[in-house]
């Protein structure tokens, strides 16, 4: 016959058990969000803050309003809908300090910097003439549509006659940026 | 050569530039295998009734205990936000595979705790009873303040121990096979992505727990100038050799597949194993951490001709060829896997560093963790020397 007095050793540990139970389901209902799960295993309200942070990416009309020349440049070419930010930065910086230029004629814009090589670039606004960059779209890749300008690299400098087909450069020996047409 | 595509024109994903899961996370799983593996191998003594683990059951179960209680330690250290790492465990959900974690662990672990206080609550008791100052506290609390046992509550204590211990399994399986189900379920990294993940996460956990027994006791008997008993030591080298051929079988199995049939991802694995990982697949989980072993363990495991300290140096060094196969495994897995972009045509670095939070330095201390815990809860429960009065008070 089992007595209380053989057991009271698991009620205690019971009472424990129970004791950081619900010290843990109090300490849960605390941290889990209101609105988690709501729309999916996520914090719904997530969304609106995701939103109202400012956009980094700035739209080519953007630089058009200004740069107009290049917009003309680009019209019908293949490089029309390639976005601008691809090649030169998100320009946040930049544009912002444009236009407070528009309205305090004593802002001057500095330069566009080199591109780094680092497809991971802090830099504001950069110009890249590294074959690098033209390669990230069209070096030739299994699996690419058939009418889209690819290269394989050696092969396609040597048939042009590249002067210098090791420099970084080299794609603009024939190429421009905006209009692409040798 | 085949590899000229891959190495000619390599990409990379941008958001593959940098291997976002660091040496932390390659300690993980290793330490939560040994948790599982040592505690299969005390179930083998209070399930399975192998009299031969004796001296290594109670050792095994706080040698789990104490492997548990830091298990997390890697995931604080990398996560780098404290609240992050406590997050996984207090806010468990079963709609994400890793927030399901929070379950799974505090589950385990409180079986494990409760496994280990009933197996020694008869000794608690006793110091309780003859202890004195602030120890005698000490001991009282840790009895929940009751303490008297009845030979009725021996009895229940020892049923329960046993339950507990059925039910350890599949949650210690569970455990560990969930932190391969982790890796398994990833299905854009085809190094990771395969229903093997979980069996062979949970395969070399549990010889990683043998082997860490076997050179924690061992060391042990060194230490207290105890002769190791050669039968526990033979019992052990068995389930090593045992385990570790099922392992070794497993990954192989998991690897040829891939092999065999040569997907699109083939060429890219291919290049990973014969470049990146080398040495550490190649040389040290293949060579050096498994068909030396697997040669070797014989040895000490069924051989009854040789000597009794020359069987037990080789079970040792098996032990530890072992435990840097499991290891090379983990990196393998968790490293390797982030060393290729999903693009499979473009290979990144992991600098691994001496010091900072995820560095060479802080990963040996985390090790090292454990064994101070081991090392603490040997001072207040008698885990050794192995005692038979105790030993036969926990078994069913």
């Amino acid at each position: 016959m089992t007595s209380f007095n053989d057991t009271r050793h698991l009620w205690a540990l019971g009472a424990c058990l129970a004791a950081v139970g619900l010290v843990g389901m109090v300490v849960r209902r605390e941290m889990v969000p209101d609105d988690f799960g709501t729309k999916g295993p996520y914090r719904a309200s997530a969304l609106d803050d995701i939103a109202a942070q400012p956009s980094l990416f700035q739209a080519d009309a953007t630089c058009h309003a200004c740069h107009a020349s290049v917009e003309h440049e680009r019209a019908g070419k293949s490089h029309e809908t390639v976005s601008c930010a691809h090649c030169h930065g998100l320009a946040v910086d930049h544009v912002a300090m444009a236009r407070r230029g528009a309205e305090d004629p004593t802002v001057t814009l500095p330069p566009a910097a080199e591109w780094d090589g680092d497809f991971l670039t802090k830099a504001d606004l950069y110009i890249s003439k590294d074959r690098a960059t033209c390669l990230s779209c069209h070096e030739a890749v299994v699996g690419m549509p058939a009418d889209f300008k690819k290269i394989d690299v050696a092969l396609h400098l040597e048939e042009q006659g590249a002067s210098e087909p090791l420099s970084r450069e080299t794609c603009f020996e024939c190429h421009g940026g905006h209009d692409t047409a040798p | 050569m085949e590899f000229h595509a891959l190495h000619d024109a390599p990409f990379i994903f941008p958001n593959d530039a940098h291997p976002a899961w660091s040496i932390m996370i390659v300690l993980y799983p290793y330490i939560t295998g040994m948790v599982a593996g040592a505690f299969v191998v005390s179930t083998m003594y209070h399930v399975f009734h192998r009299e031969a683990l004796r001296p290594v059951a109670h050792l095994a179960v706080v040698t789990s205990l104490c492997l548990g209680a830091c298990a997390t330690l890697p995931l604080l250290l990398h996560l780098h936000q404290p609240l992050r790492a406590f997050n996984v465990v207090a806010t468990p959900s079963p709609t994400s595979a890793m927030a399901g974690f929070g379950f799974i662990y505090s589950f385990y672990m409180l079986v494990l705790l409760v496994d280990v206080w009933l197996i020694f609550r008869p000794a608690i008791v006793e110091r309780a009873a003859t202890a004195t100052g602030a120890w005698r506290g000490v001991y009282r609390a840790l009895a929940l303040g009751v303490v008297e046992i009845t030979p009725r509550a021996a009895e229940i204590d020892r049923r329960l121990v046993y339950a507990l211990s059925v039910i350890g399994i599949p949650a210690a399986c569970v455990l560990h096979g969930y932190v391969g189900f982790l890796f398994g379920a990833i299905k854009a990294n085809p190094w990771w992505s395969t229903s093997m993940m979980p069996v062979i996460f949970l395969t070399s956990a549990i010889v990683s727990g043998i082997a860490v027994l076997t050179l924690l006791y061992l060391f042990l008997c060194q230490r207290s100038d105890i002769e190791p008993d050669a039968e526990c030591v033979r019992s052990l080298s068995r389930l090593l050799w045992m385990f570790l051929l099922l392992a070794v079988v497993f990954e192989a199995i998991d690897i040829l597949h891939v092999a065999y049939e040569r997907e699109e991802e083939w060429h890219v694995i291919r290049a990973l194993l014969s470049t990146k990982l080398r040495f550490s697949y190649l040389t040290l989980q293949v060579v050096i951490g498994s068909i030396l072993p697997l040669l070797l363990l014989p040895l000490p495991a069924f051989s009854g001709r040789l000597g009794a300290g020359f069987r037990h140096s080789i079970a040792g060094v098996c032990a530890v060829l072992v435990l840097v196969q499991v290891a090379a495994m983990r990196w393998n897995v968790v490293v390797g896997g982030q060393l290729f972009s999903k693009s499979f045509r473009g290979f990144v670095e992991y600098p691994v560093d001496w010091f900072g939070r995820e560095g060479l330095l802080a990963a040996a201390v985390v090790l090292a963790m454990p064994m101070v815990l081991l090392w603490g809860a040997m001072q207040i429960l008698p885990v050794w020397p192995p005692s038979p009065e105790s030993e036969s008070g926990a078994k069913s």
